[in-house]
């Protein structure tokens, strides 16, 4: 009965994990923020560890204030078109990455969400078109259930690089690789 | 010519250097493509029942039929990408399927016979094939592409899901329509890159008379929303229906000895998010550089330096996803009649697009008048007409 149970609350739970919503800050904007707790680590090691990440990410990093503690960073994620036979680039949308380092805390936000449409050019690149839209823009008419699906990717995605985030930010530094042995003739 | 061989067994070797191999990077398959039909009438009402003109010429590019449900293309593109190369088969079927790659068949859409009775066989099944390329990425920022490609000259392209306007201009139909050969592109930086490469000639599965075609493109990309491509073909006797006619004897040998140019200028802005604006220019002519070709090419052609060209301006505006409406004009200028229209015409089209299926299903009911200075359109008894005015709908499937 009590396995019955669990998977009747898998069964509800899956759905309404689909349609869960995204973050909105008090303008209405699309907005990921939290404040992270890093007790023991110094502000200048939270600064270290977010900037190398940034990079290791691809981001282009456009503020980069040490001595105010604080990263600013763009990167966009691509968004696909399933379609009947193979997934196609349909888009990416763009945001913003702020990190604001403290001793023992920091501050993250993802912010101006905004999806630029793609298409192929007249040599078959695919490229932006220049239109965009708001990601908060609950309305896509015509193609209402891919902008939900990609809503709904992008909150995946945004919630995956904000966990692996927070990983990075507490990780250990890694040790310096071992010298090679020394290989004596006299063995 | 003679130092293209070992230049290119010197790009092969450099490839080859370069090559690593990267066994995780098992790479990515993506098969598209679409189907496309219209329905169009044509206020003229050609007593010929289609719309290339009163002399049957190149009046229309690819929706020709008046009156009666038409079948465009069927197109089935496989496109394999990894980190290092990319791999395009893009085979087409159908009526616009024949008359986009007309270079790759013998029938009498092809006005280049080949003299070879092993040459024309060839020609078969090669007319499905719109392109069938791999390019290889040496570094990041420099590419080589080998094969069949759509040219780089002009602003439309075959593909009716990419074009605004479902009836194609005359600048496309009277520009190449695909090349092959080799070329390589190298990005400068995100705004700026040139692709410079060698094509046996324009629209030809076979090369006749071992001249080559020089092609290239510069892009510029000032603002996100705004990219300019000038774009270069040139070549030394790199026409091969022109060389047929000098080996048929219908021309003197010296005809043979000219040089062709085509320059291509074409942008995109996407002004607003709603509002777009796009230009294409472009102009070409042969040098010939006998003294002796001088009487035959005036007699063919009206002028001893033939040359065409045009210029069209496109906007549209999307009210919303779904619906747009969109205006082309275009001017263009064949009287020398080098390429395929033969006259200068004045083109107004007017599409309002209807865009459903989350972009799959297009619907585009479209209007357009082309007004020539002489009677070059077709009339209901048969005769001449200075214009001709059309009004359908095409229906665009992509998956």
């Amino acid at each position: 009965m009590r396995t019955l149970l669990a998977f009747l609350c898998l069964l509800l739970a899956a759905p309404l994990a689909h349609s869960q919503a995204l973050p909105l800050d008090n303008q209405r904007k699309v907005s990921f923020y939290e404040v992270v707790q890093a007790d023991s680590l110094r502000a200048g090691t939270l600064y270290a560890h977010a900037k190398r990440w940034l990079v290791h990410h691809g981001y282009q990093v456009s503020t980069a204030d040490s001595v105010a503690g604080r990263l600013v960073a763009t990167q966009a994620l691509a968004l696909y078109d399933r379609g009947y036979l193979t997934k196609k680039l349909h888009g990416k949308v763009r945001y913003q990455l702020t990190l604001d380092v403290k001793d023992g805390r920091y501050r993250l936000e993802f912010n101006n969400f905004i999806f630029d449409y793609y298409q192929e050019d007249h040599t078959y690149r695919l490229v932006p078109t220049g239109k965009t839209k708001p990601l908060e823009d609950p309305l896509a008419a015509g193609w209402q259930k891919l902008w939900q699906s990609h809503q709904h990717d992008t909150l995946l995605g945004i919630n995956s690089l904000q966990a692996d985030l927070k990983t990075a930010m507490l990780a250990a530094p890694k040790a310096p690789a071992a010298a090679p042995q020394a290989r004596s003739a006299a063995w | 010519m003679n130092k293209l061989l070992p230049t290119l067994a010197l790009a092969a070797v450099s490839l080859a250097a370069h090559a690593q191999t990267d066994s995780t990077d098992t790479g990515k398959l993506t098969v598209s493509g679409y189907i496309d039909s219209y329905y169009l009438t044509a206020f003229n009402k050609p007593k010929s029942g289609n719309l290339l003109g009163v002399d049957q010429l190149a009046g229309r590019a690819f929706d020709r039929l008046p009156d009666q449900f038409a079948l465009g293309l069927v197109q089935a593109k496989l496109a394999y990408s990894n980190r290092k190369s990319d791999l395009v088969i893009d085979l087409t079927f159908g009526p616009n399927a024949d008359l986009g790659n007309f270079g790759n068949t013998t029938g009498a859409l092809n006005l280049y016979r080949p003299a070879s009775p092993y040459v024309a066989s060839l020609y078969g099944t090669s007319a499905a094939i719109k392109q069938a390329y791999f390019t290889y990425r040496i570094v990041p920022k420099l590419s080589v592409t080998v094969g069949q490609f759509g040219t780089h000259i002009g602003y439309e392209v075959i593909d009716a899901p990419l074009n605004y306007n479902y009836s194609l201009s005359n600048l496309f139909n009277n520009g190449p329509f695909y090349h092959i050969g080799l070329k390589a592109a190298y990005a400068f930086n995100d705004k700026t890159s040139l692709m410079l490469g060698v094509v046996n000639n324009w629209d030809n599965l076979t090369d006749n008379n071992k001249q080559k075609s020089l092609i290239g493109q510069f892009t510029y990309k000032p603002l996100s929303n705004l990219t300019l491509y000038a774009n270069w073909i040139g070549g030394h006797g790199d026409d091969a229906y022109l060389t047929t006619l000098v080996d048929a004897g219908t021309l003197p040998t010296a005809c043979d000895n000219y040089q062709r140019n085509l320059f291509d200028l074409t942008t995109n802005f996407q002004v607003t998010s709603r509002f777009y604006l796009g230009l294409n220019a472009a102009y070409g002519w042969y040098s010939f550089k006998d003294n002796d070709a001088e009487q035959a090419v005036s007699a063919l052609f009206g002028s001893t330096s033939p040359a065409w060209g045009g210029a069209a301006l496109y906007t549209n505006y999307a009210f919303t996803d779904v619906l747009g409406l969109g205006l082309r004009y275009e001017y263009f200028n064949d009287k020398n009649g080098v390429r395929y229209l033969h006259t200068s015409s004045n083109s107004l089209t007017i599409t309002a697009p209807i865009t459903l299926a989350a972009g799959k299903l297009q619907v585009k009911p479209e209007f357009r008048l082309d007004v020539a200075p002489n009677a070059y359109y077709e009339n209901a008894q048969g005769l001449g007409t200075d214009r001709q005015s059309t009004l359908g709908v095409a229906f665009i499937y992509k998956y």
